[in-house]
């Protein structure tokens, strides 16, 4: 019989509420990486993702009998913390330049094209890529969790919903009006190079 | 025949534009999308770019999907675990340690007072009756053998029962002294000691001037803690 993600987070969540570090370990593996990417879509920096993933955790650490399993899921939880996490971040850096950062083997951390087939292409789709996230940057946030979650993340209304704790009707009408925002910002996008090769 | 109200561009705006995507619509909802988009141009067009949109959206997610996160995160994150586990541990331990500490000092000092309290009474136990006979013997200096006598004899006689020495040696009644507390102690002797009258005040005795200088014989009831508790003049 197969045990419940939700019942393994608690037990694991109660194993290492007691010191349990393998617990711990395997709670933050299995969490870490949404929350990172999550953080990451969210505020455009790479070392404000991972100090939000610290923040996180080090909650999860410290006040563990916070979570309550009443009241949801233990990812619902921490993302309820990542948002804040978020929110903080960017009132604290509201016009914050994401420098290019370096990742531990020395590649850039920045956003990657999968299928570069020739240096041009991949130059191209790069700066496209960077376009497109730098658009969703610039969504309000609560339109911006909602694009990031539903079309970045690929998680259906009822997981927004759930980890946003918010019913479906608002996650339809904030994806509806980010999209909105979104589809203009990239149609500009898209228009501004076809309007400069036809001026040249 | 159709008889499904057809979906209006308002509609399909807020709805209708992710209609092929998975659990967003029901079947129903989704053929009404469906056939609003074949029909109108606009909310066709709207439909297209948000097809285009998403391409480069679910780029930008594939992109962005193996990110993960720098495993100096994970290190600084269980170290801070680890200190925290730790430092409660040592806590814990501490606090144990300190009780079983202030436990041991408690008992310690518990021990010491009941000691100290045994010692003394037993230290009483041997200064009185030697005080007791040396007050008398210095009140009276020429009694002072018959005290060493009578001391031997309150060794020795320890053993014996106060009513029966004082039915043997008795030539007259014992006259209580003042503030001696008869208890009947089963430890007790009769000394008898050879001192001037004038000593009797000594044991708080009245003493008539006149014979204030005559030597008498004394027989004194000595209880087991050596004070004196009555007198009596052997005729």
């Amino acid at each position: 019989m197969k045990i419940p993600e939700k019942d393994q987070d608690e037990a694991l969540l109660k194993r290492s509420a007691k010191g349990d570090e393998e617990a711990f370990t395997t709670l933050y593996r299995r969490h870490a990486g949404p929350l990172y990417r999550f953080a990451l879509r969210m505020t455009g920096s790479g070392w404000g993702a991972e100090e939000i993933v610290q923040d996180v955790f080090m909650t999860l650490i410290r006040e563990p009998a916070r979570y309550d399993a009443m009241r949801g899921t233990l990812p619902a939880f921490l993302f309820g913390i990542a948002r804040n996490k978020v929110m903080k971040h960017n009132e604290r850096q509201p016009r914050e330049i994401s420098l290019v950062e370096r990742s531990e083997d020395g590649r850039g951390a920045g956003i990657t094209p999968r299928d570069p087939h020739t240096p041009a292409m991949w130059a191209e789709q790069s700066e496209r890529l960077e376009k497109v996230r730098a658009a969703v940057q610039e969504l309000p946030v609560e339109f911006r969790e909602t694009v990031v979650l539903c079309e970045l993340e690929e998680l259906t209304y009822q997981q927004a919903a759930q980890l946003l704790e918010c019913p479906i009707g608002t996650i339809r009408s904030r994806l509806h009006r980010g999209r909105a925002l979104l589809l203009a910002k990239l149609e500009m996008l898209r228009d501004a190079p076809q309007r400069w090769r036809s001026a040249g | 025949m159709n008889d499904r109200v057809p979906m209006n561009c308002e509609e399909f705006e807020i709805v209708g534009l992710d209609f092929e995507r998975e659990g967003a619509l029901h079947e129903e909802g989704r053929q009404r999308a469906s056939q609003h988009v074949r029909s109108c141009a606009k909310c066709g067009a709207l439909q297209a770019s948000w097809s285009a949109a998403q391409v480069e959206l679910a780029a930008l997610g594939a992109a962005t999907r193996d990110l993960a996160v720098p495993s100096r995160v994970e290190t600084r994150v269980l170290q801070q675990f680890r200190l925290k586990h730790q430092s409660r541990r040592d806590r814990r331990a501490m606090k144990v340690a300190m009780w079983a500490l202030a436990a041991a000092a408690m008992i310690v000092f518990t021990m010491g007072v009941w000691n100290l309290h045994q010692w003394r009474q037993r230290s009483l136990a041997k200064t009185q009756p030697q005080n007791s006979l040396q007050s008398l013997s210095d009140a009276n200096p020429s009694a002072s053998a018959v005290i060493r006598n009578g001391g031997a004899a309150l060794g020795s006689s320890s053993q014996m029962l106060w009513a029966s020495n004082l039915s043997a040696n008795a030539d007259g009644d014992f006259t209580q002294l003042p503030g001696a507390t008869f208890y009947g102690a089963e430890d007790g002797a009769i000394v008898r000691l050879g001192m001037q009258r004038a000593s009797l005040a000594a044991l708080g005795l009245p003493v008539n001037e006149e014979t204030a200088g005559d030597w008498i014989q004394v027989d004194v009831l000595v209880a087991g803690d050596g004070s004196p508790q009555a007198v009596r003049l052997p005729q």
